[in-house]
This record gives structure tokens, C-alpha cells and sequence, in this order.
């Protein structure tokens, strides 16, 4: 079951698609008490249902004073089911004349005290319960889910009647059994928690500092299982009074004597002949009681961990934007004619928890040539990932895209809405990205999923569809087309299904094939193998390649030209050659220095001091100058332009009169066997 | 020569298969480490490299008695660390730390990192709450952070911030061996080498060993004394850093050497050339480690009918390293090439006796 | 598939032998006599003795007990100790009733709420979704009797559009059966839509993030069918667990509102076993009602081998 309900993994991590920046994650239980208040008190339906329930509190602690009528006896019996406002009763009287406000203001009391029961009954069973299983494992775990089964086989209700017969009628008893059937519910929610828990490194972490069992689960496990277990309680609360009700109701809950909500209702069955009158507040009574207890709950979770925003198929094309009045930026080296032309990207996203915008990707100007593999190389944050999506219309949500121009193969793409890039998606671009796995769909066989596009977008019927994918896998090196054909993605390995994507990517011949982090996910062995393939396939077919990734390596083996991105910008492009050997900006120098390289090294590795700021930190002038090493005086007056230096273009103010070092040849060690026998040490 | 400070011997870590679809039907079991044998010298960096499901992972959590080997022992200092019970003496937890891949998911999101960190403090020294906290502050000025970040939560840092915090909460005991699985994957390559300098400064200072687990070989040479390569629940390969890294005598670390890809465009286009030679048959290993050969056999480009006989025995190299592959005694001519390009240097000839003692 | 049903239905043997063994033994925790329930106060010891003996509990429990399951294995559930009846034909009548009560409800409330939620789901943070989040939040906490009554007193009295109870005779055409099932249905019906509403609504919010989808997407597929074909199959998927539970609860919530509209169901007759201490009527009520919520996931473990290829078997 844990398998089916991944899907509903409620993790917030709203920058997952494409992880524009490091959005600081907010976990449930890691956001600061102070940041859990402040949403609780922003979300004005949670604070309305708990304004009510302060109301019913209220009401049940103070029944008697509110009211001068017993809740018991009638005033007088011949006030029998006066209307509402006769006589002085607000809410009117029932059939044997006792006042209908009075008993709803003592219902509550019972309302309060049965659900309270029944939580605290699930609590102290269900909690200690479900911690134990959860944490041991083993032979505990099989019997307590075995016994938690056997109770929840049978519908709650009738698992509480069931209970009730053999502990007899009564609001207590009642109240006693729907709290042992709940804390079942209580049992199965803290032991998946503490499952998800125990596999939290930090937990292993505790173990491994020599906290004890106990200490690792009362202090650390629980805290972190407390979030959905308030939750849950919450929620459980509302199902009690609703339960209190329609226990009593039947006549198997609270007795006569007592005015609960839910014996009004059954008082009120008997005149109903007459009017519905009498049924009408208690009900509403339970229905408020309920909804504010479940908007509350609802309320604390989305506290706790908000849920993504969006959910709308969540993407968006990119929207024209003025050229700058400035002079023109000098053109990106490269062909003349280009097969792709990108001007002025920007791209906004509106700051965590705030509602101004950050700008996350700033004035990138892309060309990449016919048959070329253009690289784009940057670290976590840099933007490179979503510049690559907005080319084909894919930024999400809540992403907001402009460029001055976007040109494939002499066609504009910007000012086209989203319904017809969908002609330039798998059509003219296919793209392939960093989680093969994650990226097919897990329902349908890869067949049926490389056809897709093939139907889609060059009519095939199904029959050629399958036939073209067929081939496609073995252009791609998948073994037994025939028979991988009809397999679903998890009988893939990451290799082969990343081949999949590949060969989906390419069905249709597009012109640009855009490549995200190919390789990041797959053992090193495999990546190379990918990089190869998509190597001979680009060349053999003239697709041009925009390769994003973070490794100067898979740059090194791929690539003809290569932009470096830092903090949204684009900080230097030019020819792999020239960029590698010559760099013209100090973050691509200590890049390449910082690249661990299988050589003997001396003393400590190099680094760039520092992080990666958050866009929201980025200032008006050169990103990088905060960690440069180089940074001067100059650095710190305003935006840097690109500029042209030898054959590459870089956007540093200092570059004309720094010398920057490039990869280093001296340093690299030839394996033996490599290029040519060493001759030395024969087999003696 | 004194004893080595951590000492593995022949172990082999089973997990018990799952249970099928039909109730009575039980998958066979996973054999995820098979007849590991290691020692790390006190003070001293042995780097376990391997491609996800090597086992590596699951060796290093056996040595933090995470979990039990099916068979052999792990012998640290004076504990006998498989001989433990169910309880496992806080004297050991002392002794032994851990830095773990994630930084996310390694640092509990509902503690300060003041509390993160004086646990282990309280837990095996006793301190009383303002001495842990002063000790925690010191400890995270040790890892380059400051004392105002005492009263932080872990979410408010950066990833490298918090495998700093990692370090710090690891350092807290004094151990002897610190067990690092992936400490820098998760980084980017800036922050990889700070933190990998880091590490490397305070081992200078604590004189802890390290088991340094990763897959990139690179990264793990510049922090290594030693490397032992895994692949697919066996270790094929034993030796120093720079023997491993440039005179590699068992096919599969040649192979992995080949497949780093190296930014300097003309050093990248001789290793992807010879990658592509070695590169054979399904890459990556799947299914279940074999028990009775060689299980990089189908992979190998060299390989014989022997290899999937048997798991050859240990073979010493000639720079002093040891080697499972039956080309070292079975060789030498392969496919018209000699065996020497695999072990540049050395004399196979000799090499045919197994060392079972090194 | 068959494997999986097979091995399916042989886990719910046992299953089913514990839920029988755990309530048989519940029951009897009541210090209550039930052969003085049945002959009254004034009744002297001979006869209660008499009684006792006749009814077969003054033996042992563990006798009685095994007695009891030898005859249930066959079919059997034993004697109605208040009005002699067999328990097995009681139930046979009654089970008819109840299942048509609770899935009709159930397909309606999974129509119903699927299309509300992934409507919702589509329009997040709109009017729509906004809409309908509201209406959900309201429909889960209606209580199921209460809105029976309303509806009983306003449809069925006052406006006599439909019958306000159940026929007192047998329903002799499926028109009268429907007719007579659709206030009960809807009284049922609220919450489970609500519930299951909400569930479509996040799951497919959740999906619509995959990376899956941005892969639909990337292939140029209209945003239609990237909704039709690659986020609701798997988004179906927590929906179907939902669906299990909802089952469940739609049983339990059956008691209620065959009360309401006095249906003669399998709710109706557990509520007089319990309130008469009729311990075989009591045990009879509850076996089938597991036995239907263990069926009903049975076939739901089939519909998610049929959404989720990962849990089929090799």
C-alpha cells in the first residue's frame, strides 16, 4: 500500500520541477514554532472554527448559569413543542415540553466529554502502541498490524456495538469502545509515521551518537510524528461527537436522562408526526461542532506543511518582453545561422512566503548552431535547468517567463500560447531528463509511451507507432526490443530507462534535442555509455544538443560550445576549447579548479569560499563578487555586461587584466595502458 | 606493526528476501556483502568505493552495528562488534560516528542545532546543559561555523552548512573511527572540496580514522591512504590511493577510472576511447550478487570460463595492493593482449599464491 | 490476476476466523444473563436454568465457541434466541437490502466526487476549487441520520415526492426498489462524495507535479489528454484505497439510516442484537458485515493491480 500511495506524499517542495532556486525546504516538524503560528492565524477558516469551539467550551462549562430552565425536566408539560420565541423559549420546546436551547447548551458539555474520552482512550493506547511496532519491527509489528486488521476488517461502528455488548449500553461505554476502534487508527498512524521516521537518517544519526531506544523514540521519532498525530486527533474529535450522536441516537449511548445531542435527535424521531422542529438546532449543533473541528484540523495541517500551491497542469509559456533600449549585447559567438536564437530571457518567481517576485533567471541570450552541442553548465540554483524548459513553454507554475525573442529555425517561439507549442514540443524539440524513472509513466508499458508522440504528431497508426518504437529501441541498444516493448517502467534500471527516454525524445526527429542532468542519476559506469549514445545519435541524425548539467566532465566529453551560468546569468560562453583552456571569468576558473580530477594532489583541494546565495539575496551588480577572489572596487557599481574577450563572451568587470588559469594538462596522470603500453615491468 | 584499529574479517550481510504474492511463497534472499575482508589503521583513511548496490552502504552500517553479519567479524579496538547482543554498549557509540549522504534528512528538523549536537555530549560525557552548550559552540567553530547558529534550525542552512553540523554532532564524542558514507554526492562541486578539506583538517587534529564510502573515485583518492573497490557485494580490489588510481589491476576499476569523466577535453577523449573498449554487455550491475564467481564476469571484456566457475582467491599486486581477478593467475594473454597492460609494473608470475594474511 | 485473487482470498480465512474469535469472546465480557433478558424479571431460577440449557450457554465458553464455529464453517450461524428463526435466512433477506443501499451510494459518491475533485484539482486556488473544498468540508460533517430525517420530513412528508420510509411490503418492481433506495442513498451518499472529493482533489494535484506529467507535456499531448490519460489513472490509485474505507464506513453508516427510514437492512437487525444481549444475532450481523468489507477488498487489491503494475505479480 505504501507503494500505491507515494503519489500522495504531501512534501511541499514546491521548486521540485525545476528547482529554480534553493528554496529553503520547510519541513513539517523544522519550521519554528513562531512561522507555525502565523500561518495558523492567517487562515481565517481555522480560526473560525476554532472561535466556534472556544463558543461550545463556553457553552458546556457554563450551561447552567446561561440558561434558567433544567436541562432534565420540562418547565411546564403543557409547553409541549412550543415554536421557537412562544413563551419565552429562544429555540422552543420538545415533546414533553423541555426548552430546546437549554439542552443544547448541556450537549455540549456531553458532546466535549464523550469525544474527549474517546480520544484519550485512542491516544493512550494507540500511541505507545503504534510507537512500539513501528520501532521494533520484527515479530511485534506482524502481530499488532495483524490484530489492527482484525478490528478495522470490520466497519467501526460495528466493531464499537460489538465492543458495547460485551462492556453493556451507556454514554461511557459507548464512548470507551469508539475510543479502542480509534485508537486502532491512532495505532496504524503512528506506526507508518515512525516507519517513515526510522528510515530518516537522522535517526540512524541519534542511534549512532548512543541515544537509546527510548530516548530515539520519545525524543526524536515522536516529535516528528506529532505534526500528523495532532492532525489526526483533531479530526478523530469530530468523528467522536459525530459518533456520540449517532450512538445515542439509536438509543445505545446516552440514556434519557442525559440531554446529548444526539438523544434530541432521537426524542425529536418520536414527535416528528407533528414537526420537524425539535431535530433541526441539535443537528445543527453536531454539523457545527464537526465542520469546526475538521476546518480546524485542516487548518493545522496546512500549517504544519502547506501543501504545494498550483496543481493545475502547471506550466506556462513565455510572454514577449520589450528589447531593451540599451545598446544591442554583443552576439554570442558562434554560427551565423543558428538553428536556436534565445534573447533576454527573464524569469520571475514570487519569493517563498512573500508575495514580491525574485528575479531567478536574468537577460540570458542562448544560440546554438546546426548539428552543435551546446552546453550549459552551472551549479544547483543557477537557473540552467528551467532556461532549458522555458524554451519549450514548460515553466511551472508559479514561474513567470519573458524573452525578447525566441528563434527555431527561422520561426518565432515566443508570443506562441501554450496550445500551439505544443506543435514544437516532441515535435521540433524532445527533451530528456535528470530522473529516467520518475519521468515515464508508471501505468503504461514504455511502448505505448514512446508510440505516443509518434501518433500524436505524425498521424502513425497504432500498428506503425509500435513498429517505429520497436526499432527505436534498438537504434537506442536496448536489448529484445520486441519483448522490453510491452514492459512497464519499474522493470527498467535507470540506464535503460533513461534509453527509453532517449529513444522517446527522438521519435519524431526534432531539431533540438535539450538534455537535462542525462546522466547525474545513473552510476558512473552507465553514464558514460549515455553520453555516448546520445553523442552518436545527435551527429548521426544533425540534432543539435542543449546539454545541462552540472559536471564539467560530461561538458568535456560532449560538448562544442559551453555557457557558464551563475546565480540566473549567464557569466561566460564560447568554445569548449577556449572556455576550458582560456576561462574569462573567475567563477568558471574556480569551477574547473574545484572539479575532483583522478591526479596526485598536494596540500588542500581548491574552492570557491562561500554559497550560492538565494535569488532573493542576489544583488544589482556582479553576482559572484561576494566569493570572488579577484574582486575589486569596480565589482561593486552595477550590473556587468557581457563582454567580448578573445573568442568568448564573459560578464566580468576585471577580465581584461586578469589571468585566469584553465584546465590544467601537466597535471593529469595517464593510466597505465592508456594510449600505449607503458613497456615497463614485463611478466618476469 | 601494532593491530589495526578496525578489522573486518570475512564478513558476509544477508537480508532475508521479501515475502511473495502468494502468502507461503518467500523471495530468495539478497546477499549484499559476500566475504569482506578490510582493516583500517588508527588515524588512517580507507576510502570503500562502489557503484550503488556494491554493498558498500551496507558494510559501513554493519561496522555501526546497525546491523548483524550473517558471518565473520568486526573487531574495533577492544569491542568485538559482532559479538554484541541486542544492546549495543555506549562505550562503542562512543567510539565509532557517522556522517551521513543526506544533509537534509541527516539532522533532526525539530531540534536546534544546539541540541543536535550536545546529545552525544550529555549521552557519554554527562555534561549538564550550559557545559554541553559551550562545547557545542566550540565544536561548531571547529567546522567553520559560529556560536550564534547554536539556537538555529537545521533547515535555516545550507547543504554543506549542515554536513558541517554532521561533522560537528560526529566530533562531539571523540571517536576513533568516523564513518563517512557519501559525506559530499549531495554537494555541489564547490562546496564538495570544502568540506572535503575540512574532514581532512580535522583528522589532522582528532587523529580519527575515517571509512570514507563514495562512489566517485576521484574525490575518494584525494582523501584516501587506501581504497578498496566493491562491486556487486565483493571487494576486487584492495591498495593504495595512487596505485589504485593509476596502475588499477582488476578490469572493473580500470573501467570506473575510465568512466570519470575529466574536464580537459583532449585527457576526456583517450578515456572515453578506452572506456568504450571496456565497456561491455548490460552495464550496471542487477539482480542478485552470485555466490560462486566472479560477479563482474559478465561484464568483464577479459572474461574466461573460470570466472564463472569461481570467485578467484586474493592475489597480491606488485605495488603491495591485492586483487580478486583469475587473470592474475590465470592469464597472462588475452585476446592477444597481455596482462601486464592490466597491471602495469608487476610480476604476475609470482603473484599465483594465494595471501590469505596479507 | 488469478494468483493474486487466490492468494487474496486465502489471507482472508484467517482473517475472517480472528475478527469471529475476537468478537465471540467480546460479547462475553457482559455479566448480563441473556437467558433473563429473554424470559423477563420475574422469571424463577429453574426456568432461567432451564433456559440457559436450552440456549446451550451453561457450557463452557471454550464449547461453546467451538460449537458455534464448526456450524458457521458450514453456513450455519445458529438459532435467533428471541424468535427462533435461523440467523443464515434472517440475513439472507436482509443483506440484499443493505448492499443495494450501500453501493449505490458508493458508485454515486465515487462519480460524483471523483469529477469534483479532479475539477478542483484543475482549478486550484480558483472559484471552483474554492467552491468545491467548502461544499466537502460541509458534506463530511453532515451526519447521515439527521440529514435522513430532514430529508425524510420534507421530501417524503411535506412534499411526498418520495416514499419517507421503506415500503412495508417487499418493493415488488425495480422502479419502487430504486425509488425507495434514493433518499436512503443520498442520507448515505453525502459524506463518502465529500471524502472522496477531497482525496481526487489532492492526489491529483500531487500527480499533476510529476515528473511524469512535465514528460507528457514535453511530448506536445494536448493538456487533455495529459489529464485523461497520465495523471487520472494514477491518481485513481489513492482514490481506490479511499474507496475501501468508504465501504466500510457506508456499512456502518447503513445502521443509521436504516433506522431513519426504518429499511429492513442488516443495520436494524445488529442494533436489536445489541440492545437484546442476542448474542448469535449479534455475531451473524457482524461476520457478514466483515465478510463484505473483506470482499469488497479483494476487489479493490484487483483494481490497483490493474492502475499500478508495480504491485502486480512477476
Amino acid at each position: 500500500m505504501s507503494d500505491a500511495l507515494a503519489g500522495l506524499g504531501g512534501s511541499a517542495d514546491a521548486g521540485a520541477l525545476a528547482s529554480p532556486a534553493p528554496v529553503p525546504q520547510e519541513s513539517a516538524a523544522g519550521a519554528t514554532r513562531s512561522r507555525f503560528w502565523a500561518r495558523l492565524l492567517r487562515n481565517k477558516v481555522a480560526m473560525a472554527g476554532a472561535i466556534y469551539l472556544v463558543l461550545v467550551v463556553i457553552a458546556a462549562i457554563f450551561a447552567p448559569l446561561l440558561t434558567s430552565h433544567d436541562e432534565t425536566f420540562a418547565t411546564r408539560f403543557q409547553d409541549i413543542l412550543f415554536s421557537p420565541g412562544e413563551a419565552g423559549y429562544v429555540l422552543g420546546t420538545d415533546h414533553v415540553g423541555r426548552d430546546i436551547l437549554t439542552r443544547i447548551f448541556f450537549g455540549a458539555r456531553y458532546a466535549l466529554i464523550a469525544g474527549a474520552e474517546a480520544v484519550l482512550v485512542a491516544l493512550v493506547i494507540g500511541v505507545p502502541f503504534g510507537l512500539a511496532i513501528g520501532y521494533f519491527r520484527g515479530w511485534a509489528d506482524r502481530i499488532g498490524m495483524r490484530f489492527v486488521e482484525i478490528v478495522v476488517a470490520v466497519p467501526a461502528v460495528v466493531m464499537a456495538m460489538a465492543i458495547i455488548t460485551g462492556l453493556g449500553t451507556g454514554l461511557t461505554n459507548a464512548m470507551l469502545a469508539i475510543g479502542l476502534v480509534f485508537s486502532m487508527i491512532i495505532t496504524r498512524l503512528v506506526r507508518a509515521e515512525v516507519f517513515a521516521a526510522r528510515e530518516e537518517f537522522y535517526v540512524d544519526g541519534a542511534r549512532a551518537a548512543g541515544a537509546s531506544d527510548r530516548r530515539v523514540m520519545w525524543r526524536h521519532i515522536l516529535p516528528n510524528v506529532a505534526p500528523p498525530l495532532i492532525v489526526q486527533t483533531t479530526l478523530l474529535f469530530a468523528q467522536a461527537v459525530l459518533a456520540e450522536a449517532a450512538l445515542s441516537f439509536l438509543g445505545i449511548g446516552a440514556d434519557a436522562s442525559q440531554a446529548s445531542w444526539g438523544r434530541m435527535l432521537r426524542d425529536a424521531e418520536l414527535s416528528i408526526d407533528r414537526t420537524i422542529w425539535p431535530a433541526i438546532p441539535p443537528g445543527i449543533a453536531i454539523f457545527l461542532t464537526v465542520v469546526a473541528f475538521n476546518v480546524f484540523g485542516d487548518g493545522l495541517r496546512d500549517a504544519f506543511a502547506r501543501e504545494a500551491r498550483g496543481g493545475r497542469v502547471g506550466v506556462g509559456d513565455v510572454v514577449p518582453k520589450e528589447r531593451s533600449a540599451a545598446a544591442a549585447p554583443p552576439r554570442p559567438p558562434g554560427s551565423d545561422d543558428p538553428l536556436l536564437s534565445l534573447r533576454g530571457l527573464d524569469i520571475v518567481f514570487p519569493k517563498p512566503g512573500e508575495g514580491t517576485d525574485m528575479t531567478v533567471v536574468r537577460d540570458v541570450n542562448l544560440d546554438i548552431g546546426r548539428g552543435e552541442v551546446m552546453a550549459l553548465v552551472g551549479e544547483s540554483g543557477s537557473g540552467k535547468t528551467i532556461t532549458g524548459l522555458s524554451l519549450m513553454g514548460l515553466v511551472p507554475d508559479p514561474g513567470q517567463a519573458s524573452a525578447e525573442s525566441i528563434v527555431l529555425d527561422g520561426r518565432e517561439l515566443v508570443g506562441m500560447d501554450f496550445n500551439d507549442l505544443r506543435w514544437i514540443r516532441g515535435r521540433e524539440i524532445g527533451i530528456i531528463f535528470q530522473e529516467p524513472s520518475a519521468a515515464l509513466n508508471p501505468a503504461y508499458t514504455v511502448g505505448r509511451q514512446v508510440a505516443e508522440p509518434l501518433r500524436v504528431h505524425l498521424g502513425m497508426s497504432k500498428r506503425e507507432a509500435r513498429e517505429r518504437a520497436i526499432e527505436l529501441f534498438a537504434e537506442v541498444g536496448i536489448p529484445d526490443p520486441h519483448k522490453r516493448i510491452d514492459a512497464f517502467p519499474h522493470q527498467f534500471s535507470g540506464g535503460m530507462a533513461q534509453r527509453v527516454m532517449i529513444a522517446m525524445a527522438l521519435s519524431c526527429e526534432p531539431k533540438l534535442l535539450i538534455a537535462d542532468e542525462p546522466t547525474t542519476a545513473l552510476d558512473v559506469t552507465v553514464q558514460g555509455q549515455m553520453l555516448d549514445l546520445v553523442g552518436e545519435l545527435a551527429r548521426s541524425r544533425g540534432v543539435s544538443v542543449l546539454l545541462i548539467t552540472h559536471d564539467l566532465g560530461v561538458v568535456a566529453d560532449l560538448a562544442d560550445r559551453v555557457a557558464v551560468m551563475y546565480a540566473g546569468e549567464i557569466v561566460e560562453t564560447g568554445r569548449l576549447t577556449d572556455v576550458f583552456a582560456t576561462p574569462r571569468h573567475p567563477y568558471t576558473e574556480g569551477l574547473i579548479a574545484a572539479i575532483p580530477r583522478n591526479e596526485p594532489r598536494s596540500g588542500d583541494l581548491p574552492t570557491i569560499p562561500g554559497v550560492v546565495p538565494p535569488p532573493w539575496e542576489w544583488p544589482d551588480r556582479c553576482h559572484f563578487a561576494d566569493r570572488c577572489p579577484y574582486e575589486a572596487i569596480e565589482c561593486r557599481r552595477g550590473p556587468v555586461d557581457l563582454r567580448q574577450l578573445g573568442a568568448s563572451l564573459t560578464r566580468c568587470e576585471r577580465s581584461h587584466e586578469l589571468e585566469l588559469r584553465g584546465v590544467q594538462h601537466a597535471a593529469v596522470v595517464a593510466i597505465a595502458g592508456w594510449e600505449q603500453p607503458t613497456g615497463e615491468g614485463e611478466p618476469a | 606493526m601494532s593491530e589495526p584499529l578496525l578489522d573486518i574479517d570475512d564478513v558476509t550481510i544477508v537480508f532475508p528476501g521479501g515475502r511473495g504474492a502468494l502468502p507461503w511463497q518467500k523471495l530468495p534472499e539478497v546477499r549484499a556483502v559476500q566475504h569482506v575482508s578490510l582493516q583500517i589503521d588508527a588515524g588512517d583513511t580507507l576510502g570503500l568505493v562502489g557503484e550503488s548496490g556494491s554493498g558498500k552502504t551496507t558494510l559501513g552500517r554493519a561496522v555501526l552495528r546497525f546491523l548483524r553479519p550473517e558471518s565473520g567479524s568486526i573487531r574495533l579496538g577492544d569491542f568485538d562488534v559482532t559479538g554484541f547482543g541486542r544492546q549495543v554498549p555506549t562505550e562503542y557509540r562512543k567510539t565509532v560516528q557517522v556522517v551521513f549522504q543526506d544533509p537534509v534528512g541527516s539532522l533532526n528538523p525539530s531540534m536546534v542545532v544546539g541540541a543536535i549536537i550536545a546529545e552525544p555530549l550529555r549521552i557519554h560525557f554527562g555534561m549538564d546543559s550550559s557545559a554541553a552548550r559551550e562545547r557545542a559552540g566550540e565544536l561548531l567553530e571547529q567546522v567553520g561555523l559560529q556560536r550564534h547558529h547554536l539556537d538555529r534550525y537545521p533547515h535555516e542552512f545550507s547543504g554543506g552548512q549542515r554536513q558541517r553540523i554532521a561533522v560537528a554532532r560526529a566530533l562531539a564524542t571523540e571517536p576513533d573511527l568516523l564513518v563517512l558514507d557519501e559525506p559530499v554526492s549531495a554537494l555541489d562541486v564547490s562546496t564538495q572540496s570544502q568540506v572535503i578539506n575540512l574532514l581532512e583538517r580535522l583528522q589532522r587534529e582528532t587523529g580519527a580514522a575515517y571509512l570514507l564510502i563514495a562512489h566517485d573515485l576521484a574525490v575518494v583518492r584525494h582523501t584516501c591512504h587506501r581504497i578498496a573497490v566493491m562491486y556487486h557485494s565483493r571487494v576486487v580490489e584492495l591498495g593504495e590511493s595512487d596505485d589504485i588510481c593509476e596502475r588499477p589491476t582488476h578490469p572493473y576499476t580500470e573501467l570506473l577510472l575510465a568512466s570519470i569523466p575529466d574536464p580537459d577535453p583532449a585527457v576526456q577523449h583517450v578515456k572515453s576511447q578506452r572506456r568504450r573498449e571496456l565497456a561491455q554487455g548490460v552495464a550496471g550491475a542487477s539482480g542478485r550478487a552470485p555466490t560462486g564467481s566472479c560477479p563482474f564476469a559478465e561484464r568483464c571484456p577479459h572474461v574466461m570460463d573460470v570466472c564463472r566457475e569461481s570467485f578467484p582467491e586474493p592475489i597480491p599486486t606488485a605495488t603491495g595492493g591485492t586483487v580478486w581477478c583469475h587473470l592474475h593467475t590465470n592469464g597472462p594473454m588475452l585476446g592477444g593482449r597481455p596482462v601486464s597492460e592490466l597491471a602495469a609494473g608487476s610480476s604476475m608470475a609470482e603473484a599465483s599464491a594465494p595471501a590469505a594474511d596479507g | 490476476m488469478l494468483r493474486l485473487l487466490v492468494s487474496r482470498i486465502l489471507a482472508a480465512i484467517p482473517l475472517m476466523l480472528m475478527v469471529a474469535t475476537l468478537v465471540f469472546f467480546l460479547a462475553q465480557l457482559n455479566p448480563v444473563d441473556p437467558a433473563a433478558t429473554i424470559m423477563g424479571d420475574d422469571a424463577d431460577l429453574e426456568s432461567l436454568a432451564e433456559k440457559r440449557a436450552e440456549l446451550g450457554i451453561d457450557r463452557p465458553l471454550v464449547v461453546q465457541y467451538w460449537d458455534w464455529l464448526n456450524s458457521a464453517v458450514v453456513g450455519d450461524l445458529g438459532t435467533n434466541w428471541f424468535n427462533g428463526e435461523e440467523i443464515t435466512t434472517e440475513l439472507r433477506d436482509r443483506i440484499p437490502v443493505t448492499l443495494s443501499m450501500v453501493f449505490g451510494s458508493l458508485i454515486v459518491a465515487l462519480a460524483i466526487g471523483s469529477a469534483f475533485g479532479v475539477l478542483a484539482a484543475l482549478k486550484a486556488g480558483r472559484w471552483p476549487d474554492r467552491t468545491i473544498t467548502v461544499a466537502s468540508s460541509l458534506g463530511l460533517a453532515v451526519p447521515n441520520f439527521w440529514i435522513g430525517l430532514v430529508l425524510a420530513y420534507y421530501v417524503g412528508v411535506k412534499l411526498q415526492w418520495l416514499p419517507a420510509i421503506w415500503p412495508t411490503t417487499r418493493p415488488d418492481s425495480l422502479a419502487r426498489w430504486v425509488e425507495a433506495l434514493i433518499l436512503p442513498c443520498v442520507a448515505l451518499g453525502i459524506s463518502a462524495s465529500a471524502a472522496i472529493a477531497r482525496q481526487a482533489r489532492s492526489s491529483m494535484i500531487g500527480v499533476l507535479q510529476r515528473d511524469y506529467v512535465r514528460t507528457a507535456l514535453a511530448k506536445g499531448l494536448p493538456v487533455r489528454r495529459v489529464v485523461s490519460r497520465h495523471a487520472i489513472r494514477n491518481a485513481a490509485i489513492p482514490v481506490v484505497t479511499l474507496a475501501g474505507f468508504q465501504t466500510s464506513a457506508l456499512i456502518g453508516g447503513s445502521i443509521f439510516v436504516e433506522f431513519v427510514f426504518n429499511v429492513p437492512g442488516l443495520g436494524r437487525f445488529g442494533v436489536d442484537a445489541i440492545l437484546r444481549q442476542n448474542m448469535p444475532a449479534l455475531l451473524g450481523f457482524v461476520i457478514v458485515t466483515a465478510a463484505v468489507v473483506v470482499v469488497v477488498n479483494i476487489v479493490l487489491d484487483l483494481s490497483y493491480a490493474w492502475l499500478n503494475p508495480k504491485v502486480r505479480p512477476e
